[in-house]
């Protein structure tokens, strides 16, 4: 087998071996073998058995004799079944019947990477195997079409029964059956119909054999059958098939959530300790990825703090509003409105910002005070003392402070605040510099909340006044932050206060509030419009149901599911109705109802890991819902607990097969072969198609073109926000990413590169910071130099 | 469904356990191996000579190997419970250690927890600055390799013994 050429740390460029080796007399050989980039040479035992055997087999001979029905029927005796017939699993009935009931990893053919008995075989491109559910899982749930022995994608593979037949062997004729968005050829009819029974959404209770529409269904089912819930976490983001999935009361659930569900000893145990919460939002993420992803997002960490602790204990702020409260209290933020707006103008020490000062707002400096102002006065070292107690104990040491810290990335302008030593860069404010700091003050004069120096240096004109002399940055912010603010914040927003009602009653808008408002909702209204191509009974509807919402006759809950039903659309638009919906709606209590509802109903909804198979067969899947029985209970059995009983395992992989009725794939697939391919349902259609299957038929069928269509509808509706987005201005996210970088790499350039950058080119957006960034050696040392020139100690 | 796995892998393990390391299986546990592992004699991180020939031996250092549930699918998660200095295991109370197989891109289901403790003692004895996670020990060790062994003999003595 191909697995043979992998070498330890060229795994992935490896080019299949066209010629396995397989099959010749190497069979066992190469089982042995096949591990040799693990450096363990004896795993696959399962291959391992044709060492002993199979040396001298005829891959075709073994074929035959694997079809032989008369292994079937110990399998049949166990588990009750008779399918002599259908039954041709290979590997195992192949066997001497008395292995096959202590049939461990030693004994069956094992699948290498559940180390579970395979019952049938995939076979890739690159001539490597797996067992189906492995391969099945791997392309389903983890959409990866990629070997997952060399990494060689597979645009198609095959689930045999011939666990040796090479992929180039098959021909079209082989197939009883194809996926095409799964990319799998089915060598036989039962493999189909186990493959489909898997892909369904079958309901995690094993003795429940019924098989639901959708998530929503499965939801439904669960909660009003068993009074049981699934963890709507796992459910959207754990790579399982749905029947894997666990119940929980409402008790276990939250336990699960919180504390997770591990069962130590157990024979399920899975060391799960529960879903990590975001502190901020107490929303649960499903793992640790998820919520790092979060916070990266949604929140803010202070860059200088992260260089100082090498980002070991990850601080995060709220937003920039709490962020900047840190830079005042803790660091030192230049309180220039412009800096402000540019966020994360922040200086390590007062040094530093004076420095940034001095070369960035020079406005009106003579000469001299310029001069004055790059004056250290030793004598007035005192309030760093006052200060280090807020942040002392995170700097390193360096008493010289700034020469020295000034080279390390770390430590840089930290140092001399951290010192317990008195003396060291703060400024008595020399006459100039009290010029200077006048007219700072005079340019926009504004009590500012935060310290900008020292509070020792009060007795003169205060700096910290002088300072802070523009608009403090709480009044600022919105003034980067021009996009609307995402709706569940906005209640504070003014324009959304002064609007009475979602429906048009006033009409002659008189005040810019009001304007806006009405903007707002003609958009909603054009909007509703549109999906409903202008058809004014519908339109009726709609605005019937808003007022039902709107006077309590009818939940949330109920008006977006009458919306869903309304609309007839994706839920991708459905939710920008919603949310502009939600916007114009003046009482943030309903407005708040709405989205939550709205989030609730998409959590359900969609999200969830599409299920190709099944979720392109719904309509088809409910008729059969009813009598999947026990063969579906046996599959489901086979793929949860494969890890635990392997006599059990066995035999219900092995028991028969009545076929159902060609699901999902079998229209499917007659009707638009090729329509989805697999990788791209992954990304573009996931959306759509999930939550179709809440609904009819009907409206799945009619959901595709017309989506469509309505894209084309409307491409531009500039006012539509864009929900998540709209959360991060650009200022932001350049700001983020420069703060980003300096956390990392460029420790020190970063602050000055960027202060360069704003006194050269005065460009307030983040990119010019960016580029500040890069050309930040340069300046750094122009910096420097300025730098040195700052200090005239005496 | 990784339980299967997980512990065909400890058989295969205990069957073939790399020289100088010890695993502590629990079978309560058995998603979090506690792996002893002696610093390799050729590394920097074998106890000192000031030992004699015949007990010296490598530093202890304790590490743990959990598997995520989604393994074999996503990569185990190896880390350093005893401090070490070097520049591919972080520096701070998790001592994780990421690169190479352990990777989510790079991890493929077919690998084996042998292969990844032995790829730790492959990196014991000679690290990869050029995928650090910690750049400063990296930089340390690319630049002033006198000052890097120092500091890592040091920690040894100090948190390994």
């Amino acid at each position: 087998m191909a697995s043979v050429n992998e070498a330890p740390g060229a795994n992935t460029n490896n080019p299949p071996d066209p010629t396995s080796p397989r099959r010749g007399g190497g069979r066992g050989t190469g089982g042995a073998r096949r591990y040799n980039e693990d450096g363990s040479a004896n795993t696959f035992r399962g291959r391992g058995r044709g060492g002993s055997r199979g040396r001298g087999w005829g891959n075709r001979g073994e074929h035959h004799t694997n079809r032989n029905p008369g292994k079937a029927p110990v399998i049949a005796a166990e588990t009750g079944t008779s399918s002599e017939n259908l039954r041709r699993c290979p590997s195992v009935n192949s066997w001497p019947s008395k292995k096959q009931n202590d049939s461990d990893e030693s004994d069956g053919e094992v699948c290498f990477i559940c180390a579970s008995p395979v019952q049938y075989t995939c076979v890739a491109r690159c001539n490597h195997r797996t067992c189906h559910i492995c391969s099945l899982r791997l392309r389903a749930l983890y959409k990866s079409k990629s070997c997952a022995h060399c990494r060689t994608e597979s645009d198609y593979v095959i689930f045999t029964n011939d666990a040796t037949k090479n992929y180039d062997d098959f021909s079209a004729s082989d197939y009883h059956m194809t996926l095409n968005n799964l990319g799998i050829h089915f060598e036989a009819e039962e493999i189909f119909a186990d493959t489909r029974a898997i892909l369904r959404f079958n309901c995690p209770d094993s003795e429940c054999d019924i098989a639901c529409l959708g998530w929503p269904d499965l939801h439904r089912h669960v909660q009003y059958k068993h009074g049981k819930k699934m963890c709507d976490l796992c459910t959207r983001n754990k790579k399982v098939f749905t029947h894997e999935h666990v119940l929980f009361t409402p008790a276990d659930l939250k336990k699960h959530k919180r504390f997770g569900d591990d069962n130590p000893g157990a024979i399920d145990q899975t060391g799960f300790k529960g879903h990590p919460e975001c502190g901020f939002c107490t929303q649960r993420f499903y793992g640790d990825d998820e919520l790092y992803t979060h916070c990266r997002d949604k929140h803010e960490r202070c860059h200088i703090c992260d260089r100082h602790n090498d980002g070991r204990q990850q601080q995060y702020f709220a937003d920039y509003n709490a962020l900047e409260l840190h830079f005042r209290q803790d660091h030192f933020l230049c309180p220039d409105q412009e800096c402000l707006d540019k966020k994360f103008v922040v200086f390590e020490s007062e040094m530093d910002l004076k420095a940034h000062q001095i070369s960035t707002h020079p406005q009106g400096l003579s000469k001299d005070a310029l001069r004055d102002a790059r004056r250290v006065d030793m004598s007035a070292f005192q309030y760093r003392a006052s200060h280090e107690q807020e942040t002392g104990n995170m700097r390193g040491g360096g008493r010289d402070g700034r020469g020295r810290g000034r080279e390390g990335g770390r430590g840089r302008g930290r140092d001399p605040n951290a010192e317990p030593l008195p003396p060291s860069s703060a400024q008595p404010m020399s006459r100039a510099e009290l010029a200077y700091q006048r007219q700072m003050a005079i340019q926009g004069s504004q009590p500012g909340s935060g310290r900008a120096f020292g509070g020792q240096l009060t007795s003169a004109p205060t700096p910290t006044e002088a300072f802070a002399a523009r608009p403090p940055p709480s009044a600022s912010q919105p003034s980067t932050i021009t996009a609307p603010r995402p709706p569940a914040s906005a209640p504070s927003a003014a324009p959304e206060n002064a609007a009475p009602e979602a429906q048009p009653t006033t009409t002659a808008p008189r005040t810019p509030q009001e304007q806006a408002r009405l903007l707002r909702h003609n958009a909603v209204v054009e909007r509703a419009s549109n999906l409903l191509r202008n058809d004014q009974p519908k339109l009726a509807e709609f605005r019937s149901h808003i007022a039902a919402y709107r006077t309590s006759k009818i939940s949330a809950t109920q008006l977006i599911d009458d919306f869903f039903s309304l609309f007839d659309t994706s839920s991708a638009e459905l939710g920008k109705v919603i949310k502009e919906l939600a916007d114009i709606f003046e009482i943030p209590a309903k407005k708040d109802t709405l989205l939550k509802a709205w989030n609730d109903w998409k959590a359900i909804n969609e999200d969830y890991p599409s299920l190709p198979g099944a979720a392109a067969g719904l309509s088809l899947g409910s008729s059969i819902s009813g009598h999947g029985g026990s063969r579906v209970l046996k599959l489901k059995k086979a793929t949860a607990q494969s890890s635990q009983s392997a006599v059990s395992r066995q035999a219900s992989w092995s028991t028969a097969n009545h076929a159902f009725p060609p699901l999902s794939a079998g229209p499917r697939i007659g009707a638009k072969p090729g329509q989805t391919p697999w990788a791209s349902s992954s990304s573009a259609s996931t959306p759509r198609m999930s939550p179709q299957p809440s609904r009819a038929g009907s409206s799945a069928a009619l959901n595709k073109p017309k989506n469509t269509s309505l894209a084309d509808a409307f491409p531009a509706l500039p006012t539509a926000p864009k929900p998540t987005s709209t959360i991060f201005s650009p200022g932001y996210l350049g700001a983020g990413l420069r703060r980003d970088q300096s956390g990392r790499s460029t420790p020190s350039n970063n602050a000055w590169g960027a202060g360069g950058g704003v006194g050269a080119s005065n460009n307030a957006d983040g990119v010019a910071a960016e580029e500040a960034n890069g050309g930040g050696a340069g300046r750094k040392k122009g910096n420097k130099n300025k730098k040195q020139t700052l200090f005239h100690f005496g | 469904m990784s339980t299967k796995r997980i512990m065909k892998e400890y058989g295969e393990c205990v069957a073939d356990t790399p020289e100088g390391m010890k695993i502590n299986f629990d079978e309560n546990k058995i998603t979090k191996w506690e792996v002893l592992l002696d610093g390799p004699d050729q590394s920097v991180y074998a106890l000192p000579e000031v030992l004699s020939v015949s007990v010296r031996q490598g530093g202890h250092f304790k590490l743990e190997i959990s598997f995520p549930p989604e393994y074999p699918f996503k990569p185990p998660v190896v880390s350093f419970k005893t401090k070490i200095y070097h520049p591919n295991v972080s520096n701070d109370d998790k001592g994780s250690m990421c690169l190479g197989l352990l990777r989510a891109e790079e991890w493929k289901p077919p690998n084996k927890v042998v292969a990844v403790l032995r790829l730790i003692q492959t990196l014991l004895i000679e690290p990869n600055p050029d995928d650090a996670i910690e750049p400063s020990i990296a930089n340390d060790y690319k630049e002033n390799y006198k000052e890097f062994e120092k500091t890592a003999k040091e920690w040894v003595k100090r948190y390994a013994k």
